[in-house]
């Protein structure tokens, strides 16, 4: 009897260490692949290298080049998939949360009939293949590189159904997409908006950008017409080294929560041959602050300038959009940005400036989620505020501005609070002698 | 007539054969010929226009191979280089590289870059044509990297002659021709600001003719021809080369064909690239011949098949390298021949000679032949056409009643034979069947003294067929061992040629004439040999001594 017990227990062990082992067996062997481009917003090309691995108990000797083969298929197929996941300047797992949720589940997602629901197409060349002998006749490794077509959006997909990303609906519902202003980058004391209106070249990264963004449901602002940011720039008088910067004030003119600035150079190569460089910023809105930059090439080509433009903006948008939402994920946790701008009128003595202030600061003390906001600039005449709101008590900026009053009314007497300006994601204030 | 005589100086420094690095798939090369022949020794001088004509013309035909494009020199440019090159009397390579820089790269480049959406669309990969350029903007996904290849592919070669001989045999008026001299390859380097000509290499071979003038000098120039065809297609960048795509039993299907020009029978190593000490290197596993080719002029996905003689573990993506070799076996035989010859008496000049005892027994002996493979013609592999000679020992005593010191040589048998051949393979066994007809010759020689010394020929001729069944073992691309064994059908001879005249026995009543029968078994012990280059076009050979 204890002998059966012995068998039964150790072949239950046996069991246990086997599927645990055959589990740990699911992830790439190669981590090793390099973005060729993004072919479209959803599609991504990946040249993934595939390590396959064979000894004497692997398969019958005649048997082994297929299955070296196979094996290293598999695993460049598994290893572009985890490149999308996690290589480059742009994976999909970004945070250490996503990770370990997704580690939990890492080794059912790379069983290689799930991977390949995501290659949308795989090249049956091989870009290099070598083999190496580690035992003669008895261990064997070899080593292929092919090209593959990852569906990206449809692995993003399935991370988010399985609760590993958090979906875009998500955060529609908490703070909404990112609206993004795109503008191209110009020198100190251009107009961005006749540039764009000038140079067709900008113009049209301006509308690839924008059609990339849109196929991914982000709100687009491309400023084509004027704006007025006369008021914004007369209440940032005060604000040194920001008052030249002309995206940065249309964008908070426009109320957007991001703004993408984009330069193109086109050079001349060899051979008739051009190339596409194009240089893609995005900043936080409210702040002016760099998310994210990233440089996209074309190959040099003999192709139409416009061609080679959109190409290069493909390859640099995609990577810059990922910073984005990765900031937006970031902001979530934090609540609803809003910059407030308040101008004290020059009646008011520094006493009741000082007083003034101090009453912003316990209002939106009181208002901020998690009591976080930013005291950019605090001067006699010129309150600056960064506030990060609850969604779901501030979706909109005219609520904040209607709480700020009632409390502001309260507090202090000598005065009132009008509004100069307000957008989605600015408040100018006045605040005005009785 | 083109030539360029200046004196050559710096040839022995072309004799080498750089080492390149290792390839992979074939991409195509584009050459420009030059119209003009380097003369570069006083022999090669002695070159007459008709000849240096006829030797332009033959290797211009000869390199028209299909895995080149051509870029075609203008007249006008093609002057100005020679007229160049006339002027210095000790031109060296690296100065013709720098002529051809000045009068004809630009021309070149020209055609080049006008060549270019063909030749560099060929080049996309498959990858490209998955990228945003070939699908959502519609273009061809030519890149730099396409056209600096294309650029870079470009080759001129000039053909060079360092030796021109010719012998008159003695007794007749057949000519010996040998020709030496090689084709010089240079490459033109576009990767810096300005494009430049490098030597690439220089093959060289020594060739030769016979028979009348005129074709003992052709047969030598079309022989020199093909060795320099072969040499070049065995230039690393100038051998095909493929990944195979798929494995099905002994077959692999590859994707080339016509337009890279292979040929039914055409032999490619397979091999994979193997990390050894630290280096990547080709690792042979087997070969393969070609047994049926793609037509991917009309269908550009068209695959090639070829199968395996020596057979390894392959797979997708191992390669498959030209082993370039001339389509001539050359095939050794040892053999025993089945032969009689009856007891007969021949009435000669001072005395009879006679056959006392009857010879039934195995000559041995030896046949050489070469096997031309011409399975590509009939559209069949491994069909060849054979010709070739052979050569035994009867061991035979003559006798005379009346000559007691007279000395006969041990008679022998010789022969010519000509037909077809046929192989099949399994694996690196093949079994053989060849159908042929000829001629054999039974020849004895007589000296003995009579007041003088005499020596008289006797020899006794007869036609016939004969077939052969062997079963061989290809040991590598190059060398067979077989073992064969066949019957000769010829008729039984019995007229006799002495020194010319004619010895019939319906002549000679009283005598019984010894008859030679070469019916019989033969066996051949042999093997075959492929070899790169010959020293002469052994049909051209047979061809001069028979009258041409």
């Amino acid at each position: 009897m204890k002998t059966i017990i012995k068998i039964f227990i150790t072949g239950i062990l046996l069991i246990f260490f086997a599927v645990d082992f055959s589990s740990a067996g699911n992830l790439p062997r190669s981590r090793e692949a390099v973005l060729i481009e993004s072919t479209s917003p959803a599609e991504v090309m990946v040249r993934a290298k595939g390590i396959g691995y064979w000894e004497k108990e692997s398969s019958k000797k005649k048997d082994r080049e297929n299955f070296l083969l196979e094996e290293a298929e598999d695993d460049a197929r598994k290893a572009a998939v985890y490149f999308i996941l996690y290589g480059g300047a742009d994976p999909l797992l970004t945070t250490e949360s996503e990770k370990s949720a997704f580690a939990k589940i890492e080794e059912e997602f790379f069983q290689i009939d799930n991977i390949r629901k995501y290659i949308v197409w795989e090249g049956t060349d091989f870009l290099s293949r070598t083999k190496r002998e580690i035992r003669k006749d008895k261990e064997y490794e070899l080593y292929i590189e092919k090209a593959f077509k990852i569906n990206k959006q449809d692995i993003q997909q399935y991370l988010i159904n399985r609760g590993v990303l958090t979906a875009k609906a998500d955060i529609i519902q908490a703070l909404g997409m990112p609206v993004i202003m795109v503008i191209p980058a110009v020198k100190k004391g251009e107009n961005p908006i006749q540039t764009l209106q000038t140079n067709p070249n900008l113009s049209h990264a301006a509308k690839v950008i924008e059609s990339f963004l849109t196929a991914r449901r982000y709100e687009v602002v491309v400023p084509e017409q004027q704006v007025d940011i006369s008021q914004l720039a007369a209440a940032q008088q005060s604000l040194k080294n920001i008052e030249e910067d002309y995206s940065y004030q249309l964008a908070l003119s426009i109320g957007c929560d991001v703004y993408i600035t984009f330069e193109v150079q086109l050079e001349d190569v060899k051979y008739g041959t051009k190339k596409a460089i194009v240089n893609v910023r995005a900043y936080e809105t409210t702040t002016a602050r760099l998310l994210g930059t990233e440089t996209g090439y074309s190959p040099a080509a003999p192709s139409p300038g416009q061609v080679l433009i959109e190409q290069a903006v493909n390859d640099a948008a995609d990577k810059v959009l990922s910073r984005v939402m990765a900031y937006w994920k970031d902001d979530l946790t934090s609540g609803i940005q809003y910059k407030i701008i308040i101008n004290i009128s020059p009646d008011y003595n520094e006493d009741q400036a000082e007083e003034i202030s101090f009453i912003f600061a316990d209002l939106l003390t009181e208002i901020a989620k998690n009591k976080k906001f930013k005291e950019n600039i605090v001067t006699d005449q010129t309150l600056d505020y960064l506030v990060w709101c609850d969604p779901e008590k501030y979706s909109r900026s005219t609520n904040l501005y209607r709480r700020m009053k009632e409390k502001f009314s309260e507090e202090f007497t000598d005065g009132t609070l009008k509004k100069v300006n307000i957008n989605r994601k600015l408040i100018l204030l006045r605040i005005e002698a009785e | 007539m083109r030539k360029i005589t200046p004196i050559f100086s710096i040839l022995v420094v072309l004799i080498f054969t750089i080492s390149l690095s290792a390839q992979q798939k074939y991409e195509r090369k584009s050459i420009s010929y030059i119209d003009a022949l380097w003369l570069a020794s006083p022999q090669a001088k002695s070159l007459n226009v008709k000849q240096v004509d006829y030797i332009l013309a033959t290797i211009k035909e000869t390199f028209e191979m299909p895995r080149f494009d051509y870029n075609p020199l203008p007249e006008n440019l093609l002057r100005e280089f020679i007229k160049s090159a006339r002027q210095d009397k000790s031109l060296t390579v690296d100065e013709i590289a720098r002529l051809m820089e000045a009068h004809l790269i630009p021309a070149i480049v020209e055609i080049l870059q006008g060549a270019m959406p063909e030749r560099a669309g060929e080049l996309v990969s498959e990858a490209q044509k998955q990228s945003f350029m070939a699908t959502k903007a519609k273009e061809i996904g030519i890149t730099l990297e396409e056209i600096e290849k294309v650029m870079n592919s470009a080759y001129i070669y000039l053909p060079v002659m360092t030796g021109y001989e010719v012998t008159k045999s003695k007794d007749s008026d057949k000519f010996t021709i040998k020709i030496e001299g090689g084709i010089i390859w240079f490459h033109i380097d576009t990767g810096g600001d300005k494009p430049k000509v490098e030597l690439k290499v220089a093959n060289t071979t020594t060739s030769q003719g016979f028979g009348s003038k005129e074709f003992a000098y052709t047969s030598a120039v079309d022989n020199f021809a093909r060795n320099l065809q072969v040499a070049t297609r065995d230039i690393e960048e100038f051998k095909l080369g493929a990944a195979i795509d798929e494995v099905q039993g002994k077959y692999v299907t590859f994707g080339m064909g016509k337009k890279e020009g292979v040929f039914i029978d055409d032999c490619y190593w397979v091999g994979e690239y193997m990390m050894k000490g630290g280096e990547r290197k080709f690792v042979k596993t087997g070969w393969v011949r070609v047994g049926e080719v793609g037509d991917n002029k009309r269908d550009p996905i068209a695959r090639s098949t070829a199968w395996a003689v020596k057979k390894g573990d392959w797979a997708p993506g191992m390669m498959l390298i030209e082993h370039p070799r001339l389509n001539i076996d050359i095939a050794f035989k040892i053999i025993m021949c089945q032969m009689n010859i009856s007891k007969g008496t021949l009435p000669l000049y001072e005395g009879d000679l006679t056959v006392k005892d009857e010879y039934d027994g195995f000559a041995p002996g030896c046949d050489i032949s070469a096997q031309m493979n011409i399975g590509s013609l009939m559209n069949s592999g491994q069909t060849f056409f054979i010709i070739g000679g052979t050569f035994a020992f009867a061991n035979l005593e003559f006798e005379s009643n009346t000559l007691t010191d007279m000395k006969t040589s041990i008679p022998f048998t010789w022969g010519i034979h000509g037909g077809l051949m046929k192989k099949a393979y399994f694996g690196q066994l093949a079994f053989v069947g060849e159908a042929e007809v000829g001629a054999l010759f039974f020849s004895v020689q007589q000296k003995f003294w009579a007041g003088e010394d005499y020596d008289y020929t006797i020899k006794n001729s007869s036609i016939g067929f004969q077939a052969g069944l062997g079963l061989e073992y290809a040991h590598s691309p190059d060398l067979n061992f077989g073992l064969r064994a066949g019957y000769r059908f010829y008729s039984v001879a019995d007229v006799w040629d002495v020194d010319g005249s004619e010895y019939n026995p319906d002549d000679y009543t009283d005598y019984n004439f010894p008859k030679v029968d070469h019916s019989g078994l033969t066996i051949s012990l042999y093997l075959h040999y492929t070899p790169p280059a010959l020293p002469f076009d052994p049909i051209a050979l047979l061809r001069g001594a028979a009258g041409e």
